[in-house]
This record gives structure tokens, sequence and C-alpha cells, in this order.
């Protein structure tokens, strides 16, 4: 019986036909709010069997954090009455091709005034980066992100639809990496290059098994490609370039990001600027009816490929996490003492940017950092804290009022 | 250096309400057994690099707390 997720922490293995018999045992909830990656996947699968539009909600949000999504706990147990049971994996791969036009996945994303934005993905646009065939059959995937985040659920489609074993790493302080790689010999890795770092020096073999290895979320270094090449002789080593909002739209075995034919007049650069057609993204407001998408990606193009050169957004990756600096500030302005703050992204060789915060207080006070870290443990998620705090006498502003934000 | 490197790790430690450690041994890894996840790690960096002026990434990712030493040493 073939397997489909390992999970060593949890302590459990499930075949397809066990992932089967739970997906007719539970309830299909609308807001997909699950913390082990298994009820994620079960409440994935079944709604693209049934054809039912679903949105997925990080399983570690706090209240808060569910409140800033303008959600609440009592609207998001809605579920969905669903009488008829899958037989079995040729029912549900059956029903899966029937139904998955009327299926569609919402995710949130950081809004740019500080409210998230809920962009809705259909099958084709989710899926568009899935390939599906007898070669990746016996694909065996090491998972890595957060099963609610958009490279989560490529990967979960990519390894569901080819019929794979998916093994759960997601926390590579808490997995044993370098066991789950060599006893399950995993062949496929996708992960943010802040999980290869973390990784790598506790990698103490040659993992001859891994074929791909691809790196996404955040710009790949040269060093760290070397790095992995050497861990991973037999692999391929990809970058892709996706986003909640636009889906997998490239994808490159170096610094430079071939553009497919089909996708050569979704995208055009102005500016500078990657812009890319509305057609093929998932679904949003947007404050203006422009039909071009700008993605903040400054990027330079050259012979059908485009390179990224920097980024120009106050959002902050840290690690392959998109983070909101208003959101942040909303938050630690709701903290007592603290009159105004800045939060900025600082250059880190580990994280590529760690999260940082001028404080303004209204008067001295000892330990303030801690009692910062104490106010928003259980507010918000762990990338959303800032770790280097600094007080300052004043945030410096634009004749505007705006705060200078640094980059 | 060790006394200072000790405070560094306790001070992440003790800031997200985990155990501190009273001894620094060399051999322990950042990662496995001080419980350092990949936003620790970064922090570590960022605040030795204040302490002592030295990258420690700049010779590779380290793992035990004797690497860390080893970078500071040079």
């Amino acid at each position: 019986m073939k397997v489909f997720i390992i999970d060593t922490l949890r302590e459990y293995s499930i075949s397809y036909n066990d992932f089967i018999n739970q997906m007719n045992a539970m309830d299909l909830k609308k807001y997909i709010y699950c913390k082990d990656p298994k009820d994620v996947f079960l409440h994935l699968a079944k709604s693209i069997a049934f054809g039912k539009e679903v949105v997925l909600l990080d399983g570690d949000w706090s209240d808060t954090e569910l409140q800033h999504q303008g959600l609440r706990h009592s609207e998001i147990k809605e579920v969905y009455s669903i009488n008829t049971e899958i037989r079995d994996m040729e029912d549900l791969y059956n029903r899966i091709e029937k139904n998955k036009k009327n299926w569609s996945v919402s995710l949130f994303t950081s809004g740019t005034t500080g409210k998230p934005k809920k962009v809705k993905h259909s099958f084709s646009s989710a899926s568009r980066a899935v390939r599906q065939s007898a070669k990746y059959a016996d694909n065996i995937w090491l998972f890595s992100y957060n099963p609610t985040h958009f490279a989560g659920l490529q990967v979960f489609l990519q390894a569901f639809m080819n019929r794979n074993t998916v093994v759960i790493g997601n926390d590579p302080g808490k997995y044993d990496i370098n066991l789950l790689l060599k006893n399950y010999k995993v062949t496929n890795v996708s992960a943010t290059p802040s999980f290869y770092r973390f990784i790598i020096p506790t990698l103490n073999d040659q993992y001859d098994s891994i074929k791909n290895i691809t790196s996404g979320g955040e710009k790949m270094d040269e060093k760290l490609k070397s790095l992995l090449s050497k861990k991973f002789p037999s692999a391929k080593i990809t970058n892709v370039y996706a986003s909640t909002e636009a889906g997998s739209l490239f994808a490159a075995d170096g610094e430079y990001f071939h553009i497919e034919d089909y996708m050569a007049d979704m995208i055009k650069i102005e500016d500078s600027e990657l812009c890319i057609h509305r057609s093929i993204m998932g679904e949003f407001n947007l404050d203006s009816n422009d039909q071009w998408y700008k993605t903040g990606d400054i990027v330079e193009y050259l012979d059908g490929k485009i390179r990224f050169l920097q980024r120009e957004s106050d959002f902050i990756n840290v690690g392959g996490y998109i983070v909101n600096p208003i959101e942040v500030e909303e938050e630690i302005l709701k903290i007592e003492n603290i009159i105004d703050v800045l939060i900025y992204g600082m250059d880190n060789k580990m994280l590529g940017k760690i999260l940082a915060a001028d404080v303004v207080l209204a008067v001295k006070e000892e330990n303030i950092n801690k009692r910062i870290f104490a106010c928003l443990a259980n507010k918000l998620q762990k990338w959303k804290i800032p770790r280097i705090i600094s007080i300052k006498d004043k945030i410096e502003k634009t004749n505007t009022g705006k705060k200078v934000r640094k980059r | 250096m060790k006394n200072k490197l000790l405070e560094l790790i306790n001070e992440i430690l003790e800031n997200s309400d985990r155990e501190t450690i009273s001894i620094l041994d060399e051999e322990a890894s950042l990662r496995n057994d001080i419980g350092f996840d990949s936003i620790d790690l970064a922090v570590l960096t960022v605040n030795i690099e204040n302490v002592f002026k030295v990258d420690i990434f700049e010779a590779g990712m380290p793992d035990t707390i004797k690497d860390v030493l080893e970078r500071l040493e040079k």
C-alpha cells in the first residue's frame, strides 16, 4: 500500500487508503485552520474532490492575528455538508478530475496599507507549475514549508497529484532532517534558502537519492548553491519565483529566470519593475482597474530571461516569510510606555533579513526588550517579532509624516 | 570570551522564556542541543558581530559552540 504521509514527530505514517478513510470520516471545513500538515492536506484533497471553495489560515495564528485578517473564531467553523463517501484512490482522482474546475482556494497575504488581502486561486492558477506524469510517480518529497502558504500548497499539489510520498520536516529545529533524508530516501526537496542554511551544518553524509533541490521565497546566493551541490551531488538545483498573488511564475538554474513562451505576453517591465497581467493571477481587490499588477521587484531583462535585482517594497522577507511592518508596529504601539516605533529589516546572512525595531519610550524603562517580547509572544507568529530592539529619541519622518524605512 | 558568549546565548533563551544554560559545552550543537531555530541563530550572529566585531558566518555556517569559539579566536 502506497504511503502518503510520514510524520516522525507526530509518530504516524499513513497510506493513501488510510488517507481516504480519514477524509470520509471528517467534516470538510470552509476555513482550514489546522496545525498538523496532514489535516491541511485532508481538507485540501477533500475540497478538490468535491469542488468546494476553501480558505487557508495559518494554524498558529493567534486570536489577534485572526482579528487582523477580519476573521472571528465563530465564523471560521463553517462546515460543508457532504454525504458521499470516496470509495478508493481511483474514485478520488476521478472526482478530482471532474470537480477541480469548481474548486478554489484563498490565502491571505500582506496588504499594502496594513490590512491583509485575500487572494483566491482556481485550480488552474494554483497548479500552474504542477507537472503530472508517470516519470514523477516514485518521487519522495521532504515537506519543509508551512502547509497553508502558497509554496506549501504547491508541494502538496505536486506530490498528491502524482500520488507521491511526503515526509514532513517543516520545522528543522524539531525534525532530524539528516535522518529523514537518509531513512526515507527522499528524492525531492523544496525549501527556502534559510531552511537550507539552517540544515547544512547538520548534514553529515552524501545524499545520492536526492534528484531535485528547489529553492524559493528568497534569493539564493552562489555560496549556498555551491554548498548544496556538494551535499546533493546528484541533484538538479532550481530556483523558483512565486508569490501568493501571482502563483508560480518562473524557474531558473542560476540567476536568470527563463520566461516560457505562454508567459511572454503576460509580463512586462515598466521602469525596471516586473509587472504581471491580472489574467494569470489569483483574484483579489486591486486599488486600481489597471490590468497589470506591479510586483515591486526590480529586474533586468536580457534575451528572454530576467534577473532579480532588488525589491521596492516596505514588506520584509524574513527567511521566506513576508512581514508587513505596519501590522507589527500596530501591535507594538499597544504596549504601554511605547509612543513610537519603526520596524525594519536588517541584513542577515542566515535569514536574508532579520526584523529590527527602533522604539521611542514615554519614560525610561529597563528591560523594555523583554517586555516587548513577552507582549508579542502570544499575539504574533515568531518571525513577526522584532528581535533586535534599539531605544531612540525619535523616529525619523518625511515631510508628509511618513516613516523613513531603512532597507 | 566564553563567558560573554554564554551571556549572549542565555539572553536569547531568556527573551523567549526558555531555560538558560549554566555551562558552555564546546561540543554542544546550537541547533540540536541548545535548541536554537534559524531566527535565534540569526540574532546570535548579529549580537556576536556587535560585541566581537566578527562575522561568524564568513567561514561557513557554525553548528557547535566550538565552531563559534574558533571563529572568534581567529
